[in-house]
């Protein structure tokens, strides 16, 4: 259990900035994600804290005590690395029990404490294995038992579900949970999956070229991304160019070229005459025909362009009168309220005045 | 059905035709001659040097099969002591060996991936000079008037120790035995070293292993297939090896290659030389066999 503080954290390679002044506190228990499309800087941060690297600039802090002179080793802190890292000339056992042996803790004690992270796992019959003799998801286990077994205060994931299959994933998405849940002890995990990340995470940093964008919890994230990047790399999103016409408590207006008005729910710092674009969510955008969808604040006639049949939804991608493509989710269960509609049908899309939101970011 | 018989029939023909010259070669180059130097050890010594006759009408010349060769070798201490010193310095070579090209093998493995090439072509660089010159030179380095000899003199002379003759000496047949088998050791460490994943010995780290512990537990274990065939082509060759004990050595300095090569070449007892030469091939195979077991064991690739 520990508090990990990083603070103006930089990290240059060359000319690259890799890390750029990033600070970030991770609470105590906390299962935290850095999510960022590849190079972003998260697996550079990772290996910061690991202390495989070490910061041009800036402090990494466990518990308040600052890192810098504390070699990976003697850090309390352990890593699952994206290719598990196993030795291949150890047994599973040997594997798990190499963190104790290195910690020359007695012989006793590492097989009670041996046998307590291979039941944890679910691996108590393989102990005699070779990794070369298991499979994905087993390796997968044994790498986190490892790095689990001398209880460290941090344990840090580097992609460690992006070699597995992904039904396997998912499963391993819930051991995960339950794990992190069971040790108390605080994950940082590295993924560039969104829905991993949103799946698996108390809270989220979102990562760019080497800054951190947004720090959220999944939902909120997903609700309020604050600006066009976290709205993009977070699920999908419809944009549509926009300028502020109108800006009250109560709302926004705003004006498409060709379409006509959007209302929106208010944001601050927005001021009239200003350019951005109006995002939302393919689920909160309806379709069809009936007066029900003219009811709404906000609706527009639109041509459907195609259909993607996705078993449990259909996506929709609609044209409406100014070029710009929108994409509507539409619920197959929902068979029964709403119409399927077919490539080249006139429709009408409209959604809530507080749906959606407008980003000058 | 039929089509498939077909088709098996001409895979196993392509089999054949791909595997068949190498068969043959061995079976002419290497498998006919050991069966001539067994049938060799089992005649008598001709008159003049060569083979005596199978038979012959002659009763007075000897003829025919004998064990008389190999009772010889087990009634004779001297050839089980030269076997037994060649095994010393074979091991003694493959163990100097192994400890000098280690390091070399892991600074090679460890630079970055442009300089390897030219480490590599360092290494195998003194192969592009005759083997004999360059064991020629060493008579020089290690000669009475080398600077090196002089060296080392002053300084026993220095301590009271009475000066030593490097050149002629099992000492000079060691250093030339290291030297040109070198490279047989460091070429299969690197090739084993090079292969190793890095994040290994990140992981080792990550989970408490200091610089150490991380080569014994990690690097050590992984090599010991790259050990192993290094070892076997140091330890091989040196064990026959006749010319660097001939040229360092002196006269005095007897390993089994020099005694092969005296059966064949000075005494003319071509029996007795194909008997020394079939033990040493027994005891090779033994090695590689007791290797091979070894190595066997471990279960990864």
């Amino acid at each position: 259990m520990a508090r990990l503080e990083l603070r103006n954290i930089t990290r240059r390679f060359g000319d690259f900035v890799a890390v750029d002044d990033v600070s970030l506190t991770i609470e105590s228990g906390e299962f935290f994600t850095l999510l960022g499309p590849s190079g972003c800087g998260k697996t550079t941060i990772l290996r910061m804290i690991a202390g495989f690297d070490l910061p041009d600039a800036g402090q990494v802090l466990l518990d308040g005590r600052d890192l810098a002179d504390t070699p990976p080793e003697k850090r309390s802190i352990h890593t699952v690395f994206q290719n598990f890292a196993l030795f291949p000339h150890m047994t599973v056992a040997q594997n798990v029990a190499f963190p104790l042996k290195m910690a020359r803790r007695p012989e006793a004690e590492i097989r009670g404490m041996l046998g307590d992270a291979l039941e944890q796992v679910h691996l108590a019959d393989k102990a005699n294995a070779y990794p070369s003799e298991l499979s994905g998801g087993q390796k997968q286990r044994v790498a986190l038992a490892r790095s689990l077994v001398n209880r460290p205060h941090l344990l840090l994931l580097d992609e460690p579900l992006g070699s597995l299959d992904a039904k396997l994933r998912e499963e391993m998405q819930v051991e995960l949970i339950n794990l992190q849940r069971d040790v108390g002890i605080t994950f940082v995990f590295v993924t560039h999956a969104q829905v991993e990340a949103l799946a698996l995470s108390h809270r989220i940093a979102v990562m760019d070229s080497g800054r951190v964008v947004q720090v959220d919890e999944p939902a909120r994230l997903y609700s309020s991304p604050r600006n066009r990047f976290v709205a993009d790399f977070i699920g999908n999103i419809n944009q549509l160019n926009a300028q502020v016409t109108e800006s009250s408590h109560g709302h926004l207006r705003l004006a498409v070229a060709g379409l006509g008005e959007i209302i929106a729910p208010p944001r601050q710092g927005v001021s009239v005459g200003e350019y951005g674009v109006y995002a939302i969510r393919p689920e909160q955008v309806r379709i069809g025909v009936h007066d029900e969808v003219s009811e709404l604040k906000n609706h527009f006639d639109g041509v459907v362009q195609s259909l993607l049949f996705q078993g449990d939804v259909s996506v929709y991608k609609v044209a409406l009168a100014n070029g710009a493509m929108v994409e509507a989710l539409l619920p197959n269960s929902a068979s029964g309220r709403a119409q399927l509609f077919e490539v080249g049908d006139r429709v009408k899309l409209g959604w809530r005045h507080d749906a959606g939101m407008f980003l000058n970011e | 059905m039929s089509e498939q018989r077909k088709l098996s029939r001409s895979v196993r023909l392509t089999k054949w035709l791909v595997s068949s010259p190498p068969f043959l070669f061995l079976l002419l180059f290497f498998v006919a001659p050991s069966a001539i130097m067994v049938l060799a050890s089992f005649r008598y010594p001709g008159e003049f040097g060569g083979l005596a006759p199978l038979t012959a009408s002659d009763p007075n010349i000897l003829q025919g099969l004998t064990l008389e060769t190999y009772r010889f070798f087990f009634s004779e201490f001297i050839y089980s002591y030269v076997f037994l010193k060649s095994f010393i310095v074979a091991l003694v070579t493959t163990l100097i060996c192994l400890v000098m090209a280690y390091p070399v093998a892991l600074l090679i493995a460890r630079s970055p991936k442009k300089s390897r090439d030219l480490m590599v072509l360092l290494v195998i660089l003194p192969f592009a000079s005759n083997f004999l010159i360059r064991v020629y030179s060493w008579m020089i380095i290690l000669g009475p008037q080398a600077a090196f000899s002089k060296m080392v003199n002053g300084v026993l002379g220095a301590l009271g120790i009475v000066p030593v003759h490097l050149l002629f000496s099992p000492f000079a047949v060691l250093v030339g035995m290291v030297y040109v088998h070198l490279p047989f050791m460091v070429l299969p460490l690197y090739t084993n070293l090079e292969k190793h994943d890095p994040t290994l010995l990140d992981a080792a780290q990550d989970l408490g292993a200091n610089a150490w512990q991380r080569f014994w537990r990690v690097t050590f274990p992984l090599s010991l297939p790259g050990i192993y065939s290094g070892a076997a082509l140091v330890f091989i060759p040196v064990l026959g090896m006749f010319a660097i004990p001939d040229i360092l050595g002196g006269t005095g300095d007897m390993l089994i290659g020099n005694l092969i090569k005296e059966q064949f070449l000075s005494t003319r007892d071509w029996p007795f030389g194909s008997t020394l030469s079939i033990m040493l091939t027994i005891a090779v195979l033994l090695i590689v066999w007791l290797a091979a077991r070894l190595g066997g064991r471990r279960h990864y690739a």
